[in-house]
């Protein structure tokens, strides 16, 4: 088992320093060059003249070949050092670092309300399997998860903040001012969330010695224990498939909420062309997600008593 | 005549009357895609200052946006980029990833090898951010954001037919074939294509809806489309600075995106239970 | 089967000890970052004196730019630090009607064509008590034109030599008569030296305004200022004993904050906000016209437009009120000259080719421009044309307008497209020429000179969205000359003819005045626009009644 986490990390690896490589030179060879993103993201568009390139271009060291900067800018990555932000004139990490918990706030309220909804349905509708309450559940949460998630947004501000003025629109200046994004980021979760559990209840009643159970008269709760014992991979599965599904939607909530997470962070990073922040955005994140997806991979062998680990081609 | 009805319906019921109804809700949608200058009360592009922001009316069942422009032709417009979109991604990377799939799996060795980390790389990042770094040395239009698009896509269909194809570069009746002189076109064409085909169709189906909400989402954020193309995406994003004096053009755009990725998703979702048709058949649970 | 258990766990323990040492392990081996970060300045930074006066009031603002450290000497934060904050302040002031003022600097006179002398205030002293004077001024200013690429663009200033205590002089790159205007911008903002620590990294800024510097919370964006009791003009009639700046980037957002009265002052709000705004009344709303404008250039390597009859038309073809009226929503205003009227040498009398549709159809008739294939679409001498206007997506307003202009040019017949792109690409289309009409933005009195405007949009050989390629050797020699006038009158004279000349070539045309919305507590007293800076300034006299 040991061996086959070493194997994990080893990939995680070289699957991060082809992203960082990927992304570097995606983001460095640009029709427009770094410093005229530096002039504008620094001193805005306007200035961008030539007197104030050649400026640009001699203090940040431009001139050198494209391949002996990657190297530098590698050797100080690989310690999470990915310079100085252009906008902020901060060091990209401490930006990174003061964001990275709102997100991870976010995240997993978000993750906390659709689980809270979603197993409980998801158990539900699997008692009741192809009744009215469970076609309905079906087609609710589907549509549900075909709202495009800035829409959702929208539409929660001009209910709820505008009409209602029941809650903020957008900052985390109070704690209510979370509920809009939490509650948008896990309206995409809900259906996936819902249908895995469904199954796996199913799956679960199906299983003889439920059956067993069942016949020799214990009691409803005990067996509905039983089951929801059975849930809990479920939800180690659904917290995997997850990650993604936040991490990606963060962009977007966050920008329209005006919440200060990375996934703003990095939308604003990426209309500014502010380069360094842009690529320690993407490190982190795919960082994040590999490393969740490899702990939850964990997890799971670790409480499911079936599953022996194993790496999943 | 009431006892077919009946039986009609309950045929329905028993046989996935999601996926019916997701078929036939993208037919729709698809037709009136193609025919959408028919539906179309003005001209979606043509502004007209003097009634800019009206509200939904008789003349305007949907509003006007800033310029005066009939949001209800626009969506119409619009569903031709979004489907246009959706089917021109789907195709090309199912395309794109079947071909370096089943040429990763079927050969094998180094290649494959080097094939499979390039997947994993994709794999390694969320669809958006991957979309949103690739545009920063790519100028905003509607090809740009199908080659982004296709870039991260392709790689669930080079999965599936690498799969296949190493099955069935194992497979005895393969061995055979190949022992009876068969080249390797014809183990394509007789063996391969006719296995994979249904499954990468699959893929497809399911794939579209999620594409026609990722188009959206990018649109949203200023790529793709540019005005005054009617892109839905960028209509809602229009909308954001009105949100509180014109909400139609908010609403109405987004409608339309969960409308057509809705029905799309039911094509999706009824196609899975076809797939694992356990999960509708009935457990006592009394 | 307990074994396996218990390897699990193990398992388990070793990933996450892993994890933990990669993170840890990387932050032993490294080396803080030497960037101005702004950790330091909360830590440093702990003179804060509880101000002994019972009643604490504090006047918000939301800004929409981001605050990461205050370097001004890079240009980081220099225009918070001017304009709202008042922390900072320049040698030479631009009032409301555009003219200088002495500031920390009483007087100036140029001594020759390269050099200028400014006569400093005696009494001034910064925020941690240390003398203003001409070291501070010369130190600060090389460190800036060191520091900032564009410093020598805007002042080129070479050096700065201490002639006594309180008299610098400047030694200039090239001729310049106008240093005392560039001196106003806020790149020439003077800070203390001491806003330094001592191993060069910059720690917190320390100015001679009003305001001084108490705290700066990087992870919500914002900066507290309090008064400086020492302050060289005297204290100011206000009552206010704090100034929090917040960075709120988002428009919508900003607004917001606005109305439900989370911050008193909030600036550049979205015009397509206004309409919820202006009945509320939580809040006062505020428009003003700004010396910035939306302009519109010309490529002039395409042959149909090399015809002047041709640009007339599109230029006529614009009704530049409606914009004003229906895009705008009557944030900004109609351009009467090149540039707004307040500024003393605009010209008020240029042509300006009013809204004329059925001029420009003739116009364009007459140039070969006719529908020959009858399909609605004019075509140039046969051949199918699509105007093509490009614009970034900076302003929110350009990307609106341009669609509007679109939708006029369809009007008269011709086909034409708006292609919204970033700044990077309109730059890259730009040198390419693969346009008709670029359009942006200009600060006309960025730095608020007569020839400032004139040069930047009219000059030959330059090729930016304001100016497509544009030359007329008789005009640069106006701007030239406009540039060397000392004369007040006849400057403003040679660029009223300047403008004119422009005019009538018809390179680049003023499609609207920028304009500035303000979301108010109804209570403050005391605010005043001026369009002669840069953002906005908050004058220390501003105030909440109660």
């Amino acid at each position: 088992m040991a061996k086959v986490i070493g194997k994990r990390l080893l990939s995680i690896i070289f699957v991060l320093w082809a992203v960082a490589t990927l992304t570097y030179f995606m983001v460095h060879v640009t029709p427009g060059d770094t410093a005229s993103a530096i002039v504008a993201s620094v001193y805005g568009p306007e200035f961008i003249d030539e007197n104030t390139l050649a400026r640009v271009t001699e203090k940040y060291d431009l001139d050198r070949p494209i391949i002996s900067q990657y190297f530098d800018w590698l050797k100080n990555a690989v310690c999470f050092n990915f310079g100085t932000s252009y906008r902020y004139n901060m060091p990209v990490k401490d930006i990174m670092l003061m964001r990275l918990p709102n997100t991870l706030k976010l995240g997993f309220t978000a993750f906390l309300i659709s689980t809270l909804i979603g197993i409980p349905l998801g158990i539900w509708t699997a008692y009741r399997q192809n009744r009215f309450i469970d076609h309905f559940t079906r087609v609710s949460t589907l549509t549900l998860s075909s709202f495009p998630g800035f829409w959702v947004a929208l539409v929660l501000i001009i209910i709820f903040a505008y009409n209602l003025k029941l809650f903020p629109t957008s900052g985390m200046d109070t704690p209510d001012s979370i509920v809009l994004p939490a509650v948008t980021l896990s309206v995409g979760m809900l259906a996936s969330t819902t249908r895995l559990m469904r199954a796996s209840m199913i799956e679960v009643l199906r299983q003889d010695y439920m059956l067993t159970a069942k016949s020799k008269g214990i009691k409803k709760t005990a067996v509905g224990f039983h089951a929801f014992r059975n849930a809990i991979p479920t939800i180690i599965t659904v917290l995997g498939l997850q990650i993604g599904h936040i991490l990606g939607g963060s962009v977007l909530v966050e920008s329209v909420f005006a919440w200060p997470g990375l996934g703003g962070l990095f939308n604003d990073a990426v209309a500014a062309k502010d380069l360094p922040l842009m690529e320690g955005c993407v490190i982190l994140v795919t960082f994040g997600y590999a490393f969740a997806n490899l702990l939850v991979d964990i997890l799971y062998a670790a409480v499911d008593p079936r599953v022996k680990y194993q790496e999943v081609s | 005549m009431i006892r077919y009805i009946k039986k009609f319906f309950d045929y329905l019921n028993r046989k996935n009357i999601m996926l019916i109804c997701g078929l036939f809700f993208s037919l729709l949608f698809i037709l009136i895609a193609i025919f959408a200058e028919h539906f179309e009360l003005h001209n979606p592009t043509e502004m007209n200052l003097a009634n800019a922001l009206t509200a939904p009316c008789k003349t305007y069942p949907f509003g006007t946006d800033q310029l005066g422009r009939d949001i209800f032709s626009r969506i119409i417009e619009g569903s031709r980029i979004s489907l246009g979109t959706a089917f021109a991604v789907v195709i090309i990377a199912a395309a794109i990833g079947t071909a370096i799939g089943a040429v990763s799996g079927y050969f094998g060795g180094a290649m494959d090898m080097i094939l499979m980390r390039i997947v994993d790389i994709f794999l390694a990042f969320p669809t958006i951010i991957f979309v949103l770094a690739l545009s920063t040395f790519m100028r905003g239009n509607q090809a740009n954001l199908i080659i982004a698009l296709c870039c991260v896509q392709w790689v669930r269909y080079a999965r599936i037919a690498r799969g296949e194809a190493v099955i069935l570069h194992n497979a005895e009746f393969v061995e055979a074939a190949k022992g009876l002189g068969a080249g390797n076109l014809t183990i394509l064409f007789k063996y391969f294509i006719p296995n994979l085909a249904p499954k990468i169709l699959i893929t497809m189906s399911m794939d579209i809806g999620g594409i026609i909400l990722y188009c959206a989402s990018l649109s949203f954020l200023g790529l793709g489309a540019q005005p005054p193309s009617p892109a839905w995406g960028t209509m809602i994003s229009d909308g954001k600075g009105y949100l509180r004096s014109a909400w139609w053009m908010t609403v109405y755009p987004g409608l339309a995106v969960s409308l057509t990725a809705l029905s799309f998703n039911m094509i999706g979702d009824g196609l899975r239970d076809l797939l694992d048709p356990r999960m509708r058949e009935s457990v006592s649970t009394e | 089967m307990r074994k396996m258990k218990q390897k699990r766990k193990i398992a388990l323990l070793l990933s996450i000890m892993m994890a933990v040492g990669l993170f840890t392990g990387c932050g032993k081996t490294q080396e803080e970052p030497k960037a101005d970060g702004a950790k330091t300045e909360q830590e440093v930074f702990d003179q804060t004196e509880k101000n002994a006066e019972p009643k604490e009031k504090e006047l918000r603002i939301a800004v929409s730019e981001t605050m990461g450290d205050f370097d001004a000497s890079q240009g980081n934060g220099s225009t918070i630090l001017l304009e709202i904050a008042r922390l900072g302040e320049t040698l030479v002031n631009v009032d409301n009607n555009f003219k200088l003022q002495p500031n920390l600097a009483t007087d100036w006179e140029a001594t020759d064509e390269l050099t200028w002398v400014f006569n400093l205030r005696d009494d001034v002293t910064f925020h941690d008590g240390s003398k203003f004077n001409a070291e501070a001024v010369k130190w600060w200013l090389e460190k800036t034109r060191d520091n900032m690429p564009s410093f020598d663009t805007y002042t080129h200033i070479k050096s700065v030599d201490v002639l006594d205590e309180y008299k610098v002089q400047f030694n200039l790159n090239k001729p310049f008569s106008e240093l005392p205007e560039a001196l106003t911008n806020q790149c020439a903002m003077i800070l203390s030296k001491t806003s330094f620590n001592d191993d060069g990294t910059f720690n917190t800024p320390i100015g001679t305004g009003y305001f001084r510097f108490e705290s700066f919370d990087p992870s919500k964006s914002v900066l507290t200022l309090v008064p400086y009791e020492n302050y060289w003009a005297g204290k100011p009639d206000s009552s206010i004993t704090r100034r929090v700046i917040r960075s709120i980037p988002d428009p919508s957002t900003r607004a917001l904050a606005a109305s439900n009265g989370e911050v008193d002052i909030a600036a550049d709000v979205p015009f397509s906000d206004l309409k919820g705004l202006e009945s509320d009344e939580n809040v006062r709303v505020e428009k003003f016209n700004s010396a910035r404008t939306y302009i519109y250039s010309f490529n002039l390597d395409k042959e149909y437009l090399q015809d002047l009859n041709v640009r007339k038309a599109l230029v006529y073809a614009i009704n530049r009120q409606e914009i004003v009226d229906k895009i705008l929503l009557g944030v900004g205003g109609v351009a009467k000259g090149p540039m707004m009227e307040n500024v003393p040498w605009s010209n008020q009398d240029a042509e300006m080719y009013d809204y004329d549709p059925e001029m420009a159809k003739q116009l364009l008739d007459e140039a070969g421009f006719v529908d020959s294939d009858n399909d609605g679409i004019r075509e140039y001498k046969g051949q199918e044309v699509k105007i093509k206007i490009i614009t970034d997506t900076y302003r929110p307003g350009n990307v609106l307008i341009a669609q509007a202009v679109q939708g006029y040019y369809s009007q008269i017949g011709l086909d034409s497209e708006a292609q919204a792109l970033d700044f990077n690409t309109v730059k890259a289309v730009t040198e390419e020429g693969d346009f008709d009409l670029t359009a942006s933005s200009i600060a006309s009195c960025y730095i608020p000179s007569a020839s400032y405007y004139i040069t930047q949009c009219y000059y030959s050989g330059l090729n930016t969205p304001k100016s497509a390629r544009y030359s007329n050797p008789e005009l640069d020699k106006l701007i030239d000359q406009c540039a060397a006038e000392s004369d007040q009158a006849k400057k403003y004279e040679l660029s009223r003819q300047a403008q004119a000349m422009a005019m009538e070539d018809l390179s680049t045309f003023t499609m609207a005045l920028y304009g500035a919305v303000f979301i108010l507590n109804p209570n403050i007293t005391g605010f005043d626009y001026s369009p002669a800076v840069h953002d906005f300034v908050v004058p220390i006299t501003t105030d909440i009644a109660d």
